[in-house]
Parts: structure tokens; C-alpha cells; sequence
């Protein structure tokens, strides 16, 4: 099982973590601890080849890449070429509420999350992980993901109200 | 509230799905990459090994420092009961005597002149039989080794940094103090739910009341962590209600009287707050 993942998802976890860090070896460094990470919670996997399975190990690999570039740097962070980071600011209202399909609309609301929120809540709410089991994978405390889990569900119903409000 | 976990997990499911698929697209396009990863793959083998080796030599460690902590525990046992037992002898050859027994052991005389070198024979030695013997003292053991750092303690204002891990020291968020973290997050001052009267509110502490129910709560976090009612202590001192709850560094007490709230806090144990307050109350 764990082979399996390893050659099916490598490709997609190093360029992840590539896409962040734009350092081949960091990347390397980082997919094979989150790939660790993962052998720790295999029992939480039931099809590997669900896409539910591949969004797992992306959002390890990912917040992971994430902490490792804020060491490296020890700045804010880049733009990562996705939509990833928190955008309340300049946050387009329209936008949202135009967007029809209810899957797109919670990718809308979702990516508005910093990958600091946004991991912690779909470890929780997605994969259905304890908060200790998340403390562990993403390395940090048990009283911080509280904390982070309950910024991303203020964040998320304040955004949703204001979304159907509108 | 149950309207939005409900909310908040379909929420959550749609959009896995949604990015699973994109995932899944993104991993067949890079299939077709020509790069073979190979630092990857030797990386990733190292990290398995190492993952396979470490609980064994963990555990080796344990086990070794577990047998030379025995091992030392006999030793220092068997120091202690040679140096207290009755068979002990000194290097002048004399024997301490049993308690209450009489003192018979001598040095025998040498049969020939000593060895030159040697010490006198009867040197060191108590009068025979007429002076009870020196009593016998264990050699000083060394003082223990004392931790030159006291323990951290917290003071009046001051305040752990909750989300600094200090298992590491990493600093794996923002880091700050509590009160800095839910100034930032937008959560000062507490939003109350509907239905719910603040009573008192700092930056650690909410007390909400509604119905005759009173509850305490960490600011900042959700109701769900709300304290159930039983858990505080109420006080009625002098018509004047108070609450109290132990929280993991202080105690904090809560009270209200002729429309100002007060509170108090301590370090200590929570009786000394009630006497505390009723001190105060009823001054």
C-alpha cells in the first residue's frame, strides 16, 4: 500500500513542494517527510486512488513545504502561484457570489484560507482527523490546531453569511 | 450550531473533491515528466530506514541506561552497607564493635619489628579497654547536583506563549502572547451568542450568563469549550455572586457587585483566592 502511494503520488508531492520552496532538494527533503507522515496515518487511507486520498497527501506535503519555506525565509510568504494565501483584504465579493456551482463556491471560500487554516480545517472536517492526529501530522500543537480550527470556522461562516447575504 | 458543522463538513467534503479530481489530473500530466527523481527516491529510502532503526535504538539507549543506572544503584547499596556494617575495618586493622558488645578486636602484636615504612604498631587505636572506640563515620558523600536554573515561573501580567511549541522551540506560528494572538485573529473583544449576557470578559477570560446559566470560557475559543455550569465553584459572599474556576496556570475569580465587575487572580491554589475574596467582600 505504501509503495503504491509512494510511486503513484511522488511526482505530485515533490512538484508541490517544488512549487513552493523552488529548491529541488528542500522539495525532496520535504516529500519524503510528509511521504513518513503519511506511513504514520496509513490507516486513514482507504483508496489510494481516490482523489480524496490525493488531497490528503497534498495538503501534508503542502503545509509542510509551507513552514519549511517560513524557516528558510523567515519572511512572509511569497506568492506560491495559487490561490492559497488568506486574500480578506482585496477579496472580490462578486466574484464569489457570481460562481453558481456549490463545489466551486466552497473552493471559493476554502482557498480564501491561508494553507495554515485552511490544512488544519479540511484535516478535521475532510479526512475526519483527530485533533491530536492532526497535531502530529502537521507538526504542531494540540492547543494550535484548536486555536487554527477555530479561526478557519469564523473566517468561513463570517464569509458565508456575507455571501448570502449579498 | 449543529446547522453550521454541517455546513462547515459539506463544506469541507466538496471541496476535497473538487481538488482531489484537479490533483489526480495534475498527477497523470506529470507522469509523462522525463525526470526520474532519483534523489527522491534515495532520500526517501534513508528517511525509512532511519524510521526502522530508530525505535530499536531507542530503545537500546533506554535499555542501556537502564542497566547502568541498576548496575550504579547496586553499587552505591553495596558502598553504603560496608561502610555501615559491623564487619567493617579500617586499614589499621581495627574492627568496630557491635552495638553493646564489648571490644575485643586488637591488632594482634607484631611478632617481629615492623617493616620500616610501616606504622607503629597500636598507633591510630583506642585506648584497650578502657575508651569506647570512635565512632565510625561514613566518608562525606558528595552533595547532590542541584539544577543551577530555577524553574520558569509566571508572574502578574505575564502570560506563556501558548502557541510557541515548546517541546522544539519552534516557533510554529505567529507566535506572541495569548493576548497578542487574539488581537490579531480579529477576537477581541469576545463575541457573545445570541441569547447570552457578558458578565466579565479579559483576555483570557469570558463569563457568559443566560438563563440563570453561567458559564466560563477561554476567550477566543469556540462555545464549545465553553465549561459546562458544575464546573466552577460559585461563591455567595455578602449578596455578592461570584465564580471561580482553576485554570491550568492561575486561578481566576469573577465577581460582580453594585454593577462593577471585579477579578481577581492568583497562582496559588484556589482556597487562597476564596479567602481572598471573602476577605475583600467582607471588609
Amino acid at each position: 500500500m505504501f509503495e503504491y502511494l509512494y510511486e503513484k503520488y511522488k511526482r505530485l508531492m515533490w512538484h508541490k513542494a517544488y512549487t513552493i520552496l523552488k529548491d529541488r532538494a528542500l522539495a525532496e527533503d520535504i516529500t519524503s517527510e510528509a511521504f513518513i507522515r503519511v506511513l504514520r496515518n496509513l490507516h486513514k487511507i482507504d483508496d489510494p486512488d481516490s482523489g480524496k486520498t490525493a488531497a490528503f497527501l497534498v495538503t501534508i506535503v503542502r503545509n509542510l513545504a509551507i513552514t519549511q519555506y517560513h524557516r528558510e525565509k523567515k519572511s512572509q510568504p511569497a506568492d506560491f502561484g495559487e490561490r492559497e494565501y488568506d486574500r480578506a483584504d482585496n477579496f472580490d465579493m462578486e466574484e464569489t457570489v457570481a460562481v453558481k456551482d456549490e463545489a466551486e463556491r466552497a473552493a471559493g471560500l476554502l482557498d480564501r484560507l491561508s494553507e495554515e487554516l485552511k490544512s488544519v480545517f479540511l484535516l478535521k472536517y475532510a479526512h475526519d482527523l483527530q485533533h491530536k492526529e492532526i497535531a502530529q501530522i502537521l507538526g504542531i500543537t494540540e492547543n494550535n490546531v484548536t486555536v487554527r480550527l477555530f479561526r478557519a470556522k469564523k473566517k468561513l461562516t463570517e464569509w458565508a453569511k456575507g455571501v448570502s447575504q449579498s | 450550531m449543529k446547522t453550521d458543522e454541517d455546513f462547515l463538513k459539506n463544506l469541507a467534503v466538496q471541496y476535497v473533491q473538487e481538488k482531489g479530481e484537479e490533483y489526480q489530473r495534475e498527477r497523470i500530466d506529470l507522469e509523462n515528466s522525463e525526470d526520474p527523481l532519483h534523489g527522491l527516491d534515495a532520500k526517501m529510502s534513508a528517511a525509512l530506514a532511519r524510521k526502522k532503526t530508530a525505535p530499536r535504538t531507542v530503545w537500546r539507549g533506554r535499555r542501556i541506561v537502564s542497566i547502568a543506572a541498576s548496575v550504579a544503584l547496586i553499587i552505591f547499596a553495596a558502598t553504603m552497607f560496608f561502610f555501615q556494617s559491623d564487619n567493617f575495618s579500617r586499614a589499621d586493622g581495627y574492627v568496630a564493635p557491635s552495638a553493646g558488645a564489648p571490644v575485643t578486636a586488637m591488632p594482634p602484636a607484631p611478632a617481629s619489628p615492623p617493616a620500616p615504612g610501616a606504622p607503629p604498631p597500636g598507633a591510630m587505636l583506642p585506648a584497650p579497654e578502657t575508651e569506647a572506640p570512635d565512632e565510625m563515620v561514613a566518608p562525606a558523600m558528595p552533595p547532590p547536583v542541584m539544577d543551577a536554573a530555577p524553574p520558569p515561573t509566571v508572574g502578574a501580567g505575564q502570560e506563556y506563549q501558548w502557541d510557541t511549541d515548546r517541546a522544539t522551540g519552534d516557533d510554529v506560528w505567529a507566535g506572541g502572547t495569548w493576548e497578542d494572538t487574539i488581537a490579531e485573529a480579529g477576537m477581541w473583544p469576545p463575541s457573545v451568542p445570541e441569547g447570552w449576557r457578558m458578565i466579565y470578559a479579559d483576555h483570557s477570560t469570558a463569563v457568559l450568563e443566560s438563563g440563570g446559566h453561567t458559564v466560563i470560557t477561554r476567550t477566543g475559543l469556540p462555545a464549545d469549550d465553553y465549561l459546562p455550569p458544575d464546573s466552577y465553584t460559585r461563591l455567595d459572599i455578602a449578596g455578592t455572586t461570584a465564580f471561580l474556576t482553576e485554570g491550568p496556570i492561575q486561578s481566576i475569580l469573577v465577581f460582580e457587585r453594585d454593577g462593577q465587575k471585579f477579578t481577581l487572580t492568583t497562582l496559588y491554589d484556589y482556597r487562597d483566592l476564596i479567602s481572598l475574596a471573602e476577605y475583600w467582600l467582607l471588609e
